[in-house]
Order: structure tokens, then C-alpha cells, then sequence
């Protein structure tokens, strides 16, 4: 089977006021159609900017500068912007953490969710207008006519950031990128939406990337994982062996500085020290600071990323010795 | 990623605009070391001298020199400036801080007197207390500090609202600081950044009026060396003497100049959006 | 509970909150409208454990913690620590003994102070040490919670969220309080440095014997910190009791749902189930009845009209559900439930 998404050895650089710093590096990965992978990382690790870069959706002074990304035989990373938008919608498209930053306060929800549709499809307003109504009620919002003629302040946190995957699926995408969709939202809300997410992948053979922080939500909803630490991929694979059998201590000790998984009152196993910012990252592997198991060798050199088992990546080349540690 | 410390690299604004304003300043107090002729000395001999040797600036209609009474007009203009931006600053500032914290009857009064002082046309509001007052550059003064404070106590309070709710200002609330301590140690300095960088366009506002206030004559009175007071003294000469009119007056647009840049240096150093 | 008496108590706490009224409503002469964050509660927390407080946004959890230390005024009931009353006016040296830890690590630091000026001003001001001995003891917190001494003269916003969040940990111990209330301390913290800062704060209680209260959204954080737990549904307690009874057998329907939402990071863990229905109802709009019977599968006639259920002990907790009426039921609290309990 071919992938629907391919990024190869892709590299980001951000222009800050001493020039351009290399945010993202040498970052890989293949997404298949209806595959749902978690893109995980903690802030400053990339993962916003590698997910965003899939539609060339940067923010300015931020450009890709090395790799190639393929999307549905698109060549994504040398197409024009006029070619470009072609694909966000009907191929690609893009659900934010932020739903009241994305919708337009003064367009009702059913004109956002029917104008995209009218753009690419050509649809006529009527057309359009049913086709809102059945990507309301496709994803759960109740008494769809007259949620149509509302505006987005009329919803709730949840009804707004439902109705924002309803504006992106209205061009019927094969592929979604989801960027922190339930970090603003409350757990049972949160619930809701990663089922609705799971439940348009069933229905429509949507492929997700979820962008998140939350290993717990990534253990309920992914498939594969991806694990991001300074602007690397460190480990990659299917989820249960990369948050049952880590192979990458950076991942190992997110796993296990989890809380509420041991005794109440006892401390956590956490991570020391905190990750480097862009202007001061290591020149070997970036985790080694931080490392418990990290020796001379680890800060020369960038570790290539090695086999750690059947599709699983890591790049630890001590990697095995973190099963016993543990 | 959270923005890390501000930016503490000073923008070309401001280097430019302090350039120019500490160079009046210097100039003002250099005046007479610097000055070729004293400002008020009549020099019969050289009544209406163009700009030449030894009058670089030319002479105005009782020969005093241009020059001279330029360096030491900017005494009087840097003066009128800072003074009449200082008072209603400090007054101004200390009533937006107590109305924006403390909120209740006393902001509510405090803001309908500031509606109505802003319902009139400064300049004109300005220039009826003056005449009240009497000339003189102390009416000068206290008509502004009269008027001039609203701006600033609007600029503060708003800035008060946001920041009494900060995190921090909860903290020291239950750190046990007194209520003074939180304002002024906690709260305006973290207000005030709006409130100075207006303070440096009102500089150039402040001596735009005062020169104006001497052109009509209710302001600086002769024969000081006053800008304003010199455009309008060389209004009669216009054709014959261009010079009267026109070097007091690129004085006066160069040290706005050093304010304005000043102004809009700051509002980018410190963060303050316009 | 101990023979001991609690070092809070708290009865019958509410925190109203006017709405402005709008034009319409004053020529119309609908009656003001207010919005109860905190709808009665009555709570006490015995000296050196640690009380978490969940619920989802808007349920009251933040207002009720600064109501519990004077930093929100109450409608009605009061609140006490040691016996004495707790007020937004009371003397600084009563202040002293319950400070608070923010949820926005930069938020809760004055921007234009270094590390150093944020830490001696509250020791100057309540001279706990001599004046000549502050730096040291500046020195000493710095160390305790493990910031190293070189940050000292950095300000706050350019330190690292980790960081900020020491000094804003650090600010409260430097009056040596009894009683901290930690507001989503570690909510927008990352994940590596959360871990780091819930482990600062349970060696600091053991260390100190610091009574605690934990509010947080984050059922896992609060597993982990805490003895006692209550569940918040718009501002009313709807259960309480300790952490490993209520999570490891919820009573009441809504922890039920809460606990069934939160996602548990397993390596084998299955698709979330079907989720909880709804999202809770506006606060300036409640149901009759019990608050949480637009979203209760269970609900019955009763709840669907009166007042709200009652906080009622329930063996060592207390629930506030209808279907958990201990005259109605058997004594024995540990029935057999259909639902599925999560772990």
C-alpha cells in the first residue's frame, strides 16, 4: 500500500534576529490512508511546525528548507501557492486548538462551513447549504437547521470546535491534521471529539495527525506514534510498543513521568533539567543533558535513527540497554 | 514557545530621537558659552543683517542675533515643555493609579470630570484659563495642569483595570502588602509604560501651544527669547527678512523632531502599542 | 476524621456574582441576574494533608480556592483557619499562613522585578529574618526549591516556565504558611517539567508538613498528590472522600462520567468509549433539580425538580446524588455497580 502522506528528511529554519536557526530536522515519516498517528513533543519541540509545514501553512519568517513532502501525489514542498490551494481542503486540511481564532465572529457557521465547498466545488449557495447541514449533523451538532444561521460566540467550546472540523472536512480531505484540537477542553468534552475523530476516520477513511502533548490521549487514539525532541523525530513506531516498550530514553522517561499512574504521595520519575531552546541546542543528541544513560560518544554526534523492531525507530543507539534499566 | 525577555535592544527611533533632543538640551545649556552675542543686546549697526558674518542666522529688527536668541529660546521652550508635561503627568498619573484600583465613587467622579475637561477643544480650554489667569508663563502652567492631566489619568486607569487582576498583584495581596505597596510598587510600574511614551509627544504638543500662547500674546512676553514669540515678532518682516520667521521655526519642527522619534522609540522599547 | 480539629473549615461558602444588566432588562424590570461560582459549601481539611479539588471549567474550583484564603469575598457562610476567620481584610500576620501557587507561572511574577526583589520584599515585609541575614535566606529558598543561585538577579521573563514556576513556589514558602492552594500549578507547565514540579511539591509537604489544596482538572495530577478529593459540578460539591476510594469506586454519576472521560495513559489502552452525553448547562441557567440531571443517564423523577441532593456522608465520603440517599439505601456502600470502573 502507498502512503497518502510521505515526509522525507524534511527541515524547517525559523529567521529570528540573528539569522536563520534550524527548527526542524531531518524529519521522516509515512502516514497511510485512514491511519491515525500522534505526533507528540512538548513545546519548542517542532511538532507545530512540522504538521502546519504538510499544508504550508507557516507563519512568516518560517520556511522549509530541506526535504520533500508528498501528499496524495502532490509534490507539496514545490508547488506554487495558487497550486497550493488545490490541495488544503479537498486533500489536506487543518483543525486548530484554538476554534474562536479560527472562525470568523461575524459569518454565520453555516456561510464558513458553505464556502469552501462553493470555492472548490462550485457548488451553487443552495447545494452548499445542504452540504453545511449534513457536515453538521455528521459531526454531532444537534438541531443543525437552525445552528446554520448562528454565529460562532452563539456556541459552546465544544460546539465550536466541532463545527471547526465540520468547516474542514466540507471539501471531503483524505487527510486531517488535528493541532492540539482538546488541550482548551474540558476531559468529558475532550472525549467527545477524539471519539467524533475516531469515528469520521471509520466512516470516511480519514487519515488524522494528532498533534499533542497528552501521551494519554495519544495511548487512547493512535496507532502509530512519533515522538518529537528538539526539532528531531527520536522514536517512531506502532504506540504499543512505543509507550509499552520505549526505546528512546527521552520517551521512556515521558512514560514514566505520567502521573497518577503509582502510589499516591510518592514522587514521580521525572525528566531533569528542561530542553534546550532553539539558539542552544546541543550538537550531539539534543535529550544528552538530560540523559541517565548518555556517555561522551552521545554528545559529538547526531544519532542516526536505528531499528528497534518491526517498524519501530529510535535514535538511541544504547537503546537497549533501557529495558533493563527499567 | 513563550516569548522569552523583551527585546532590550534599543531601536534606531530612539537612538535618534534622544540624539537630537539631549543635543537641544546640551545646546540649552551651553547658551551662553555658545552664543556669538548676548540675546537681548541691541546692535544698531546691523539691524536686519542677512545671514552672513558675524550674524550666521541674520538679526531681526532691533539687531539682536538670530542665533543667540535661538540657543537661549531653548531654554525657555525645553522648559515649558518639560515642566508642562511633568505637572499634569504627576497629577494625572496619581488619579488614573487611585481611580483604576480602587474603582467605586471615586472613579466614577473621576471620570465624569475628565469627560467633561475632554469635551472641550484643549487648546481653546487652555487658552481661557489663561486669560483668566492673567499672561505669564506660570498661567501657562497651571492651565495645563488644569487640562493636561485627563490624558494621562485615562491612559493609567486603563492600564490599572487590566493589571489589578494580575496574578501577581494576588499574590501580594496574600503575601499580606499593604494596599500601597501593591500600587505602587506593584501595580503603576507596570501601568505607566502608555503614560510616557504619550508624555513625549505631549512634550511636542506642550511647546507647539506655549509658542502659540506667546504668538498671540498671552504666553512668554517680550523681549524674552521665546520661539514662538520670535515667528510672531518676525510676522511684520516676512518679505523683507525671511530669516526672523524661518530659523526659529526649523528649531522648533527639529526639537519636535527629537521628541516625536523619542516618543515612538520608547512605545516600541517598552512594548506599548499605539 | 481525627479527634483533631481541622485546620479549615469552611460552611456554607457562596461567591455571587452580579451580572450586568442590560438596557432591555432594566426597562423590562427583570430583577438583576447573578451567577453563583460557589453555590454552598461546606468543607474542612485536616492539618498536613493534601485536598484536591477537580471538576471542568467553570465549576467553581478556582473561586472557591481563593475564597478559602481571603482573596475573594464571600456572598455568604465563612471560612476559618485555626479557629480564625479567614477575610479579604484580615492583618498580614494572619495573611501569612495561606498563600497561593498560580496556574500562569509568568502571570504570578511582576514582570520588572528580578528573582532576588520578588523573594526578600515579602521577607522584608514581614521580618522573618533580620535585615542583614534577607540574602541568605533568599539564598536558602532558592536552593529549596531548586533554582540555582545564578538566576538571582534574572528577571521573570527570562526564566523558563519550569523556572518561573519555582520562584512563584518559592514566593509562598518565603512566609513559611501552613496552608497552600495550588491553582492548576502545573497546567501549562510541559510534561517533563510538570513531573518536576508535582515532585517539588510533595517533597516540600513532606519536608514541611504543608496542608495542601489541589486544584486541578487533571484527575492523574491529583491521584498523585492528593489524600482527599472533591468533585466540583457547577459550584456544588457533588462528592467527596479519599482519592482511592473515589476514583477506585466513584458514587456519584457525574464522577462516574469525569473518570470514565479523563484518558489513562496505557500502552494497550482501547478507542475511548462511547463518551458522556452534553456539556453542562450555563450557570447563569440552572436546571431545577439536581445540577447534573441534563447530563444524568440515571435520572429519576426526583431529580428533575426540588432543590438540589444534599451533601450526605456516605461511609468515609459524602455524596450528593439522590440515588445515593443513605436512608434509602443499604448501609454498606460497597454495592455491585453495572458500570465498568476504570483504573
Amino acid at each position: 500500500m502507498s502512503a497518502l502522506l510521505s515526509v522525507s528528511d524534511l527541515c524547517i529554519d525559523v529567521t529570528g534576529s540573528d539569522g536563520p536557526m534550524r527548527a526542524v530536522s531531518d524529519v521522516s515519516f509515512d502516514l497511510a490512508e485512514g491511519e491515525v498517528m500522534g505526533l507528540v513533543g512538548e513545546s519548542g519541540s517542532g511538532k507545530t511546525l512540522t504538521c502546519r509545514s504538510v499544508l504550508r501553512l507557516l507563519p512568516r519568517k518560517v520556511a522549509i528548507t530541506g526535504g520533500r513532502i508528498e501528499l496524495a501525489g502532490h509534490r507539496v514542498t514545490e508547488m506554487t501557492e495558487r497550486q497550493l490551494a488545490t490541495v488544503r481542503g479537498p486533500v489536506g486540511a487543518m483543525i486548530f486548538q484554538n476554534p474562536t481564532a479560527h472562525l470568523n465572529p461575524v459569518m454565520t457557521i453555516g456561510n464558513q462551513i458553505a464556502e469552501p465547498v462553493r470555492i472548490h466545488e462550485g457548488a451553487s449557495r443552495a447545494e452548499a447549504r445542504a452540504r453545511a447541514r449534513d457536515l453538521l449533523v455528521q459531526v454531532g451538532i444537534p438541531d443543525p437547521d437552525s445552528r446554520l444561521d448562528q454565529y460562532p460566540h452563539e456556541f459552546s467550546g465544544g460546539m465550536r470546535q466541532r463545527a471547526m472540523i465540520a468547516a474542514a472536512l466540507a471539501c471531503r480531505p483524505r487527510l486531517l491534521i488535528a493541532d492540539e484540537p482538546t488541550t482548551a477542553l474540558d476531559v468529558t468534552v475532550q472525549a467527545q471529539i477524539l471519539r467524533l475523530l475516531l469515528d469520521l476516520r471509520d466512516s470516511l477513511g480519514l487519515a488524522i495527525i494528532l498533534v499533542t502533548h497528552d501521551l494519554a490521549v495519544v495511548s487512547q487514539t493512535c496507532e502509530k506514534v512519533a515522538v518529537m525532541y528538539a526539532g528531531r523525530i527520536v522514536e517512531s513506531g506502532p504506540k504499543p510498543a512505543v509507550l509499552g516498550r520505549p526505546c528512546h530514553p527521552y520517551t521512556e522517561g515521558l512514560v514514566a513521568s505520567q502521573p497518577g499512574g503509582g502510589v499516591p504521595g510518592t514522587l514521580l520519575k521525572a525528566i531533569p533539567g528542561q530542553p534546550p531552546g532553539l539558539s542552544d541546542r546541543p550538537p550531539g543528541c539534543a535529550f544528552a543533558p538530560r540523559c541517565p544513560i548518555a556517555r561522551s560518544s552521545c554528545e559529538s554526534a547526531v544519532p542516526p535513527l536505528e531499528s528497534a523492531g518491526p517498524a519501530h525507530r529510535t535514535a538511541c543507539p544504547h537503546w537497549s540497554e533501557l529495558g533493563a534499566a527499567a | 514557545m513563550r516569548a522569552g525577555a523583551p527585546r532590550r535592544r534599543w531601536p534606531p527611533a530612539l537612538k535618534a530621537g534622544l540624539a537630537i533632543t539631549l543635543a537641544w538640551v546640551a545646546l540649552a545649556l551651553l547658551a551662553d558659552v555658545i552664543a556669538p552675542f548676548p540675546p537681548n543686546d541691541h546692535n544698531m549697526q546691523a539691524i536686519l543683517h542677512p545671514p552672513g558674518r558675524p550674524h550666521w542666522l541674520g538679526t531681526d529688527n532691533f539687531g539682536r542675533d538670530v542665533l543667540s536668541r535661538i540657543l537661549h529660546g531653548a531654554r525657555v521652550d525645553l522648559l515649558m515643555g518639560v515642566v508642562g508635561v511633568l505637572i499634569p503627568f504627576v497629577i494625572g498619573v496619581t488619579l488614573g493609579a487611585v481611580a483604576g484600583y480602587f474603582g467605586g465613587i471615586v472613579d466614577a467622579i473621576l471620570m465624569r470630570i475628565l469627560d467633561v475637561v475632554l469635551a472641550f477643544p484643549w487648546l481653546v480650554l487652555l487658552m481661557a484659563i489663561i486669560v483668566v489667569l492673567g499672561p505669564g508663563l506660570k498661567s501657562f502652567f497651571i492651565a495645563l495642569a488644569l487640562v493636561g492631566w485627563v490624558s494621562y489619568a485615562r491612559l493609567v486607569r486603563a492600564q490599572v483595570l487590566v493589571i489589578r487582576s494580575a496574578d501577581y498583584v494576588a499574590a501580594g495581596r496574600s503575601l499580606g502588602y499593604s494596599t500601597g505597596r501593591i500600587l505602587w510598587r506593584h501595580v503603576l510600574p507596570n501601568a505607566i509604560a502608555p503614560a510616557i511614551v504619550f508624555a513625549m509627544s505631549d512634550v511636542v504638543l506642550v511647546i507647539l501651544a506655549g509658542s502659540a500662547i506667546s504668538y498671540l500674546g498671552f504666553g512668554v512676553q517680550p523681549p524674552t527669547a521665546e520661539w514662538g514669540l520670535m515667528i510672531s515678532e518676525g510676522q511684520s518682516f516676512i518679505f523683507t527678512a525671511w530669516w526672523m520667521t524661518t530659523f526659529p521655526g526649523i528649531a522648533l519642527v527639529l526639537l519636535a523632531l527629537g521628541f516625536s522619534l523619542l516618543a515612538d522609540g520608547l512605545a516600541e522599547y517598552l512594548g506599548v502599542r499605539e | 476524621m481525627s479527634a483533631e480539629a481541622p485546620l479549615l473549615q469552611a460552611r456554607g461558602v457562596v461567591v455571587r456574582y452580579d451580572l450586568p444588566r442590560s438596557l432591555g432588562d432594566l426597562l423590562s424590570r427583570r430583577p438583576a441576574r447573578a451567577l453563583q461560582a460557589v453555590a454552598g459549601i461546606d468543607m474542612s481539611v485536616a492539618r498536613g494533608t493534601a485536598l484536591g479539588i477537580v471538576g471542568e471549567s467553570g465549576c467553581g474550583k478556582s473561586t472557591l480556592g481563593r475564597a478559602l484564603i481571603g482573596l475573594q469575598d464571600l456572598s455568604a457562610g465563612d471560612v476559618s483557619i485555626n479557629g480564625l476567620r479567614v477575610s479579604s481584610n484580615m492583618p498580614k500576620d494572619r495573611r501569612r499562613s495561606m498563600q497561593m501557587i498560580f496556574q500562569d507561572p509568568y502571570g504570578a511574577l511582576n514582570p520588572l522585578l528580578t528573582v532576588a526583589q520578588t523573594l526578600s520584599e515579602p521577607i522584608r515585609v514581614h521580618r522573618i529574618v533580620p535585615p542583614d541575614q534577607v540574602d541568605d535566606r533568599v539564598a536558602d529558598l532558592m536552593a529549596r526549591v531548586g533554582l540555582p543561585t545564578d538566576l538571582m538577579h534574572r528577571r521573570a521573563g527570562s526564566l523558563s516556565g519550569g523556572q518561573q514556576q519555582r520562584v512563584g513556589i518559592a514566593r509562598a514558602l518565603s512566609v513559611e504558611p501552613e496552608l497552600i492552594v495550588a491553582d492548576e500549578c502545573v497546567a501549562a507547565l510541559d510534561v517533563s517539567i510538570q513531573a518536576q514540579v508535582l515532585n517539588l511539591l510533595l517533597a516540600l509537604r513532606a519536608e514541611l508538613g504543608l496542608t495542601l489544596i489541589f486544584i486541578s482538572h487533571d484527575l492523574g495530577v491529583v491521584r498523585q498528590v492528593c489524600d482527599r478529593v472533591a468533585v466540583l459540578y457547577l459550584g456544588r460539591v457533588v462528592e467527596e472522600g479519599p482519592t482511592d476510594e473515589v476514583f477506585g469506586d466513584p458514587h456519584h454519576p457525574y464522577t462516574r462520567t469525569l473518570l470514565a472521560a479523563a484518558p489513562v495513559m496505557r500502552p494497550d489502552a482501547p478507542p475511548p468509549g462511547p463518551p458522556p452525553v452534553g456539556e453542562p448547562p450555563s450557570p447563569t441557567d440552572m436546571p431545577p433539580g439536581c445540577p447534573y440531571q441534563t447530563r444524568c443517564l440515571q435520572a429519576v423523577d426526583a431529580c428533575r425538580s426540588g432543590p438540589a441532593p444534599p451533601l450526605r456522608p456516605f461511609g468515609p465520603r459524602a455524596v450528593a446524588c439522590h440515588l445515593h440517599d443513605p436512608a434509602a439505601a443499604r448501609p454498606d456502600a460497597g454495592q455491585p455497580r453495572p458500570t465498568e470502573v476504570t483504573t
